[in-house]
């Protein structure tokens, strides 16, 4: 099989289908780039090639969103202490380099570190071109031999990786083989057809698929000479755990970049103070080597540095906010909408503006009965779609708007949003009415007409219907909307028992199946061919029926699904397999009436009015954005291009 | 003298080694490890954690083994090697995570402690000699606010009063630009201009409690026939109370740098986490929170052998000060 | 052995002054102590107070014009609505207690709630209104509240209201009764234990002093919040709030009986060998007569004492473990609590009003510190 067979035809896949003409095209031989004046002196004492050199024969070329920038400057933006990891937000600022990326625009995917790619007509063998000229960090070429060793020597390694590549890199739990054709030319090979590979490559919530061989040899076990004596000498007790802080593993993406200082990259700035604990801050310098470039033939990035201050406490992070000490924070968890009006207070002392998100999520909260609880009483009784329509008709959604959602947004229950392809009045507005008297009477109906002296109806046994709903610590809107449910639904003889726990507990009782309910932001608002997990149980976060999930992914923790779920996550199959995007779309929506049929979880109201916070003197940042995860806000706005004006 | 010094050494290690099983049970107690906790983090961050690696990891940290063997473990590598072990949060060794933050620590430390000592000392006196007076009442009230007000709520107040008024930069011991300088001069005077919120704040909560045990204190050596004695030779006031009483009821004072520092390194962490310092407290928390069980459990004995060792200094210098009180 | 209690107890000697009443020679020791106590101005002003505090923690649901879980929706962050006591109409000024209704309204880009006083409503406000109903002292059944809106549905926000429109002043009274009940029921255990385990350490001494001397040593050498979380964490996800609320009590006091033990124990000591105990002796009364009536009093006195010092203290560490999240939890209503829930930068900036229960913190921790302080003068009442 050649390449040119592939070439032939230029395979268009994906959401919004992917652009390949976005790049201008440079006469090959004129080049002379523009760098940024701190690296002129290193360049001059020669301990730096010049910029043309440093650079790919095509570099990436970026339109910076206002104007061309300037060069210098650094970016303040948090990361919190406590429990908040910190990692998922440097990643987001500097780390989203996989081999192809999100538009700025989101949902189509453009090149990145591959220049092009195209794919067979089943979608199971994909093709990547990478740039020629690309270096790491440290100035050694970038290859097809790096995709294969992240591939083949880290992903497939079973020490390293125990649990296999990951979701995107296997189909039906068989890995993808992947093979260099020649120094640039990589070639993914799956065992069956996977249509959304290209998307799964681009999400950052997946690993991104390239690591530097050069360095990481010394390290891998099948390479490295002496590696027990690298392992004693690093107080580490397994090549694993060294392998991991040096180079990288399934501890998180990029998660490496962040601790070893020495590891190369291809990210705009490289960490010079790691996150490890040693500092009230990390930071990251300009990467010389980067291979992106402006509209005026300016090496990117233009900001010198990228400084994460660990802030200790959210209330800390405010008032700096505030006082204009950080020139980008983007917390919708922490900053809520009642913040804003004390935000709105400072602007003009503080120097900062308000960026509207755009959110991927549906609802502001989401109440999961679980359907596979161990309770008999509950588990048939949550099983009843009635009893979960009576506690949806039950609630006052408009009155929890008022109260903690500052009047934004409307009700809704866990469903695509309004700008969604997928969005469908009846699945997003379905028993949001509040109507306690018709609550009652399908309780009534349902045969609940017990109740004990406080009201509360009684189980068969005579024990009180009481939910304890499982709630995070840091999700204070959460927690106050249980407090109004709970109202709610005593007031139609249900007891809510609030149990509002730490994360760590929280994940735990989730993926035990120890929980009654639990409450969590609705998820699947866009984006939810991606991230379908609250219309169909295909992972661990399916929070309705954990079990079912593991039912599906063959772990022994399973529970066998009904059948209507099982139909269900057939579909969910055949759209995976499928490559055809008309045909994925129309099996994806057959899916989502199934769940809109089920009724499986409560949604509250609609997410709208959530904010990202910039300071003024930053230029470039986009006014509006998109707020996901899987488009790894705002990465795909391109921090490289962000500059600070002059002032 | 030395038997009395070498028995209460004996007793310190002891307790020392029961402290040692405590802080182990401790942070036992909470439900789960810090593999949930970090799996909880990842999924927060939107990434799926397979359970194979969950498992893998639990065996790699051998935190699947029964708990006495972890405590063993760990308590051999302390005693027999002086390894500490590695935090798993942060895959380095507990004992230079813990060092890195000593040293502002134990600099905020001892500067609270003085100013402790500068509030409650003149306080005290003061209302011990003018017992009763307005004046008495209003420097106790002062001394007792800081201990009636929440610490979080004094450095919260603070903070917000430096933003609005001083425009001074929020949290934290340095202005940014000093954050990760070497030290100079400008560095200094940088955080001598930060440190001012956490020393009041901090040292609010502890004067009140010596001013009270220099009032009694003095106001007992007051009523001794010495004094009247003093006081009748026509010494003047300030000498009678200097040469004397006030050294006397200085005592308490000695014995504070037994509790007072560790409970500062420790009783700071709420005041640390809202000023955002760069404390060992904070880090304690996180690593209880996070369930990083080698740093927090070696943060806890850490701490508590400083209170032992402190406690048995104090004892020491106070058996050599005053010596009626040694062998009773 | 060397402690604390050892150097801090005053070396107390009888000392006979010129100016010393004639009766005060006469006089038992529990006179003593409430003529002394009555001579300090500050510290019976303070006793005053806290048994206002326990009165109020008692009678909340009575005084508090709401229970802690009524909320207005619309008055989310409404601030205090002043009483007024005239009303205006044609014909003049006419006697009526009232507050005046807000017109609320939410900004479209700040997301701010204003709120402008409505002259034209009026909410009528009058004492023993009847409002929600409740047992007074857990037995009677009623509805009368001191002071509530004449339509139990009105608004009637006199100290503000909080985040879910719930009325500040209500839950600051509901919160008393937790916060004070905390501290005294945490003391009272602490106090059980201390006088136990610091009794038989200071009476027996030898190795049994040793060994619970040691103990304590061992315990108080255990950094707190660890300590807290640890065993906070361990209290199970089943429980209810009221009996997370008995586990976090006795968590406190399992700390707080150190201090008790070893006050107890150093007083044990010192008036082991006090001058007037000897005196005693020397006068041929009998052991339990010289407990009973010289040495229990003297002793006892200096134990309310010290009570009166504990209690802020639990106070304070109910606040704290608030804070870090592990303490009380709604829907269980404590100073800490409604705190923890204030204890940010919004509160601060727009909504001071939030901040009363912090007010209460102050006044009831600085009242029991100044009473503490004036019994401990007084425990000792030969001095001056």
């Amino acid at each position: 099989m050649t390449t040119s067979k592939y070439l032939r035809k230029q395979a268009i896949i994906g959401l919004g289908g992917v652009v390949l003409t976005a790049l201008m095209v440079f006469p090959g031989a004129a080049l002379a780039f523009n760098q940024a004046p701190a690296l002129d002196s290193e360049v001059e004492a020669g301990t730096l090639p010049p910029v043309d050199d440093r650079l790919p024969a095509q570099p990436m070329v970026l339109e910076p969103l206002d104007e061309v920038g300037v060069y210098g400057g650094s970016l303040r933006t948090d990361i919190l202490g406590g429990t908040d990891r910190g990692y998922g937000w440097i990643n987001r600022i500097i780390g989203y380099e996989p081999l192809v990326r999100w538009a700025p625009e989101g949902g189509r995917v453009i090149p990145n570190i591959a220049e092009s790619w195209e794919a067979n007509d089943d979608s199971t063998e994909f093709i990547f071109k990478l740039r020629e000229g690309l270096r790491w960090s440290d100035g050694a070429p970038v290859t097809a031999h790096d995709v294969t060793f992240f591939v083949e020597d880290m992903a497939k390694n079973t020490e390293l990786f125990p649990g296999g590549p990951g979701g995107h890199l296997e189909v039906n739990g068989q890995p993808v083989v992947v093979e260099a054709l020649d120094d640039l030319t990589i070639k993914f090979t799956f065992a069956d057809p996977y249509g959304l590979f290209i998307q799964q490559l681009a999400n950052a919530n997946n690993q991104p698929a390239i690591a530097p061989r050069h360095y990481g040899e010394q390290f891998h076990p099948a390479y490295a000479e002496d590696l027990d004596a690298k392992v004693a000498a690093s107080g580490f007790t397994s090549w694993v755990e060294l392998f991991q802080q040096k180079v990288g593993g399934p501890t998180g993406n990029n998660f490496a970049s962040w601790v070893n200082p020495e590891l190369p990259s291809l990210h705009a700035w490289t960490v010079t103070q790691p996150y490890d604990g040693s500092s009230s801050q990390v930071v990251a310098k300009r990467n010389p080597y980067y291979w992106k470039v402006d509209t005026a033939e300016n090496q990117l990035p233009y900001l010198d540095e990228v400084v994460f201050p660990i802030i200790g406490d959210t209330e800390v992070l405010k008032l700096m906010v505030m006082n204009g000490q950080i020139d980008f924070t983007y917390r919708p968890q922490n900053l809520t909408l009642a913040d804003k009006a004390v935000f709105f207070d400072s602007m003009e002392a503080g120097q900062y503006h308000f960026i509207e998100l755009s959110p991927d999520v549906s609802a502001t909260q989401a109440i999961h009965l679980n359907l596979t609880t161990t309770d008999p009483n509950r588990n048939a009784l949550f099983n009843e779609k009635d009893f979960r329509i009576a506690l949806s008709h039950a609630i006052d959604r408009q009155e929890i708007i008022d109260i903690i959602y500052v009047g934004q947004g409307e009700p809704y229950q866990v469903a695509p949003r309004p700008e969604s392809q997928f969005y469908d009045e009846v699945f997003a507005h379905q028993y949001t009415e509040f109507d306690p008297d018709l609550a009652n009477q399908m309780l009534d109906d349902l045969g609940l007409t017990d109740r004990n002296s406080a009201g509360i109806r009684l189980f068969e046994d005579s024990s009180p219907i009481s939910i304890q709903v499982d709630v995070r610590t840091d999700t204070t809107p959460q927690i106050d909307g249980l407090e109004l449910i709970q109202r709610y639904w005593a007031d139609v003889g249900i007891e809510l028992r609030i149990n509002v726990i730490d994360s760590a507990l929280y994940r735990e009782r989730q993926v035990g199946n120890l929980f009654e309910a639990i409450s969590n932001v609705g998820a699947g608002g866009l984006n939810e061919m991606l991230n379908p997990r609250l219309y169909v149980p295909i992972n661990d976060n399916a929070l309705y029926a954990v079990p079912w999930s593991y039912w599906y992914n063959e772990d022994p923790r399973g529970i066998e699904p009904d059948e209507t779920t099982m139909r269900q996550l057939e579909l969910y199959d055949d759209f995976l397999a499928t490559a055809d995007e008309a045909r994925q779309v129309e099996l994806f929506a057959e899916i989502l009436g199934i769940a809109r049929d089920e009724f499986r979880t409560l949604g509250i109201s609609l997410i709208t009015g959530t904010y990202a916070i910039a300071g003024d003197k930053m230029g470039n940042i986009p006014t509006k954005m998109i707020d996901s995860a899987i488009y790894p806000t705002p990465a795909p706005t391109n921090p490289s291009t962000w500059y600070v004006k002059a002032q | 003298m030395l038997a009395f010094m070498l028995r209460r050494f004996i007793y310190m290690v002891v307790t020392l080694f029961l402290v040692s099983i405590l802080s182990f049970a401790i942070i036992q107690l909470p439900p789960g490890d810090y593999l949930s906790s970090m799996v909880a983090g990842m999924s927060a961050e939107g990434q799926q954690v397979d359970q194979q690696f969950i498992n893998a990891m639990r065996d790699r940290y051998g935190l699947g083994d029964p708990v006495y063997v972890q405590y063993w473990k760990w308590i051999s590598g302390i005693v027999l090697r002086g390894d500490f072990g590695q935090s798993f949060e942060w895959n380095r060794p507990v004992s230079s995570l813990i060092y890195e933050r000593m040293g502002l620590t134990l600099l905020l430390s001892v500067a609270t402690l003085f100013f402790i000592w500068a509030v409650a000392f003149p306080i005290g006196i003061y209302s011990a000699i003018r017992k009763n007076s307005f004046g008495a009442h209003l420097a106790t009230l002062v001394g007792f606010i800081g201990l009636a007000i929440p610490n979080f709520l004094i450095a919260l107040v603070f903070m917000y009063l430096s933003f609005r008024y001083f425009g001074q930069s929020v949290g934290g011991l340095f202005s940014p630009q000093y954050e990760n300088a070497s030290w100079s001069l400008a560095k200094v005077g940088d955080l001598i201009a930060h440190m001012w919120i956490p020393i009041i704040v901090l040292g609010t909560a502890g004067t009140a409690t010596l001013i009270r045990i220099m009032r009694a204190n003095l106001l007992d050596e007051l009523n001794k026939p010495y004094v009247t004695t003093a006081r009748a030779m026509g010494h003047p006031e300030h000498v009678v109370l200097l040469k004397y009483p006030v050294r006397v009821a200085l005592n308490p004072f000695v014995s504070t740098v037994g509790w007072v520092l560790p409970g500062l390194v420790s009783g700071a962490t709420i005041t640390a986490i809202v000023l955002n310092l760069p404390m060992s407290g904070p880090m304690l928390l996180r690593s209880l929170l996070t369930q990083d069980m080698y740093l927090a459990g070696s943060f806890i004995l850490l701490l508590s052998t400083l209170t032992v060792i402190g406690t048995l200094i104090s004892d020491i210098l106070l058996a050599w000060l005053d010596p009626r009180i040694r062998y009773s | 052995m060397i402690d604390q209690a050892d150097i801090d107890t005053p070396a107390t000697a009888p000392k006979a002054h010129a100016e010393v009443e004639h009766r005060e020679q006469y006089a038992g020791q529990w006179t003593l102590i409430w003529w002394k106590l009555g001579r300090n101005k500050v510290a019976l002003f303070s006793g005053a107070v806290v048994l206002i505090i326990y009165l109020v923690a008692i009678f909340a649901d009575f005084l508090a014009p709401f229970s802690s879980e009524h909320y207005q929706g619309r008055y989310a962050y409404a601030p205090p609505q002043p009483l007024s006591f005239f009303v205006q109409n044609e014909e003049g000024w006419r006697f009526q207690p009232h507050v005046n209704a807000y017109t609320t309204d939410i900004d479209p880009v700040s997301f701010r709630r204003t709120f402008v006083p409505d002259p034209e409503e009026v909410v009528p406000v009058r004492f023993f209104a009847a409002g929600e109903t409740y047992h007074l002292l857990g037995i009677i059944p009623t509805d009368i509240h001191l002071l509530g809106p004449e339509n139990p549905r009105d608004p009637m926000f006199l100290f503000g209201a909080d985040r879910l429109g719930r009325d500040v002043l209500s839950r600051t009274i509901h919160g008393t009764r937790v916060s004070m009940s905390i501290g005294l029921i945490g003391v009272g255990l602490s106090l059980v234990l201390g006088i136990i385990l610091g009794g038989l350490s200071g009476f027996i001494g030898g190795a049994v002093d040793t060994l619970i001397q040691r103990i304590i040593e061992f315990l108080q050498s255990i950094p707190t919040i660890p300590l807290w979380m640890g065993l906070a964490a361990a209290i199970p996800q089943s429980w209810t709030p009221l009996q997370v609320y008995f586990a976090i009590t006795v968590i406190l006091s399992l700390i707080g009986w150190t201090s008790l033990a070893r006050e107890v124990r150093g007083k044990f000591m010192a008036l082991r060998h006090e001058d007037f105990v000897t005196a005693a002796r020397l006068d041929g009364l009998g052991e339990m007569v010289i407990i009973r009536k010289h040495l229990v009093p003297s002793f006892l006195s200096h134990i309310i004492a010290s009570v009166t010092l504990a209690i802020p203290a639990m106070i304070l560490a109910e606040t704290a473990l608030s804070f870090i999240g592990i303490g009380l939890k709604p829907p269980v209503v404590s100073w800490g609590v409604l705190l923890q829930e204030a204890q940010n930068i919004r509160s601060v900036a727009t909504a001071p009003w939030l901040f009363l229960p912090g007010a209460a913190i102050v006044v009831s921790v600085l009242s029991m510190n100044f009473l503490g302080d004036g019994l401990i003068d007084a425990a000792d009442p030969y001095g001056n």
